[in-house]
């Protein structure tokens, strides 16, 4: 079994131990985190409407929500913005205003917090009222800082 | 005549929250506020292929702002498409949608207007790269008054008056010709048009159910969990999302009824 474990670290070694991420690499990364917190949110959505009875998912979807927002601050390093060869939906204005970009980072993390606080009480009134808080996060930000693409 | 224009115009009581919705919903504040500047004052870029065009201050300051203008003048500036002075605007200002605003939610946005702060801010000059004449020959081709010509259901009636007129949700979702105007036999099925490219929102491209049109039009979020950006955000935050439930429905209803 040792051996085994072992000989996995070795298969697994080369790719830990490569160069950094391209950029688009981590712009691949950046848009799986995004789908992720889309599909949870969409998930919650459903939940407050009364759209499954899953209610009981609420804190499992409400902590992905806020596990996925903590790290949304870390996959706008300079260089994965628009002008380069892969596509993104990111705006240059993440990087030109980034103190506000930061800022609006924030203010979905504080959200968020708020959502699992929310969603652990089972009460779906304050999960609503907690969810659209993490949507006006979102939109915030999306307003701003990305470009719809609607092709 | 102008006893009877009187009398229309005093008929409905103006009421400033209602403006304050309409107002909302028309997005007026998106195009009519700079970045970082006071709400209303103006100064906002309106990038487009026709020129640049910059927001005017609608703040009641009598010397840059609406100050000296009358209930009159704003209904002529929304549903004419022309200034006290009668000159024309360009249809960056999308008086092609609003001609069709009924004069009594031009008296409930009038009165919403009288209770801004008044701004001193200038109006900066509009930087069209077609000449004067091309905006009167545009004119001529390309807009034409219209009055709201209600439909025989009430509730389809107003979903189609705040989707069509107040909201002028078709200023960026419906596609434009080489003059720039809207191809209106395909509304709504999505442009490239800068500054604001707007995607297909037809039903039967969306299909969305009443469930998901409630939920974007309340907080931004589209079925997939993922949230409108280029400009979207701040019509259902300022418009939609502050709607009564019963016009937030009627649009709804608009909107998922199938496209002729």
């Amino acid at each position: 079994m040792r051996r085994l474990v072992a000989a996995g670290l070795l298969l697994a070694a080369p790719a830990a131990l490569s160069a950094p991420p391209s950029p688009a690499q981590i712009v691949k990364y950046r848009h799986a985190v995004m789908n992720g917190l889309g599909a949870h949110m969409a998930g919650l959505s459903m939940i407050v409407k009364g759209e499954t009875d899953r209610t009981g998912d609420a804190v499992m979807h409400a902590t992905a929500v806020k596990e996925l927002a903590h790290t949304i601050g870390a996959l706008f390093p300079e260089g994965t913005g628009p002008g380069h060869e892969f596509e993104t939906e990111a705006k240059a204005e993440i990087w030109s205003q980034h103190d506000k970009f930061v800022e609006a980072v924030k203010a979905l993390e504080t959200a968020s917090d708020k959502l699992v606080d929310a969603a652990k009480t089972g009460d779906v009134a304050q999960i609503k009222t907690a969810l659209g808080g993490v949507g006006g996060a979102c939109g915030d930000c999306h307003d701003v800082y990305k470009v719809d693409d609607h092709h | 005549m102008v006893p009877v224009l009187v009398v229309g115009v005093a008929w409905a009581t103006p009421d400033a929250e209602v403006g304050a919705l309409l107002a909302g919903l028309a997005g007026c504040a998106s195009c009519h506020t700079a970045a970082d500047g006071a709400p209303y004052a103006g100064g906002y870029a309106i990038e487009t292929r026709f020129g640049t065009f910059y927001g005017s201050n609608l703040t009641p300051d009598p010397e840059t702002g609406l100050g000296e203008w009358t209930e009159h003048d704003l209904l002529r500036a929304l549903t004419r498409g022309r200034s006290p002075k009668h000159h024309p605007y360009w249809p960056a200002f999308p008086y092609t949608s609003f001609r069709r605003l009924t004069d009594e939610d031009v008296g409930h946005l009038w009165a919403y207007l009288r209770t801004l702060d008044p701004v001193v801010a200038e109006e900066r000059e509009q930087e069209a790269n077609a000449p004067g004449v091309g905006l009167w020959g545009w004119r001529r081709v390309a807009f034409h008054a219209r009055d709201w010509k209600p439909l025989d259901d009430p509730e389809l009636d107003r979903g189609a008056y705040l989707v069509e007129v107040v909201g002028h949700c078709g200023e960026c979702h419906t596609p434009r010709n080489g003059i720039g105007q809207l191809k209106r036999k395909q509304a709504l099925a999505g442009s490239d048009e800068p500054p604001h490219p707007a995607p297909d929102i037809r039903p039967e491209t969306l299909k969305w159910t009443l469930g998901d049109w409630d939920t974007f039009l309340t907080m931004g979020m589209m079925p997939d969990g993922d949230f409108a950006g280029s400009g979207m955000r701040h019509v259902v935050r300022d418009g939609t999302a502050k709607l009564p439930e019963a016009d937030r429905a009627a649009m709804i209803r608009w909107l998922m009824a199938p496209t002729e």
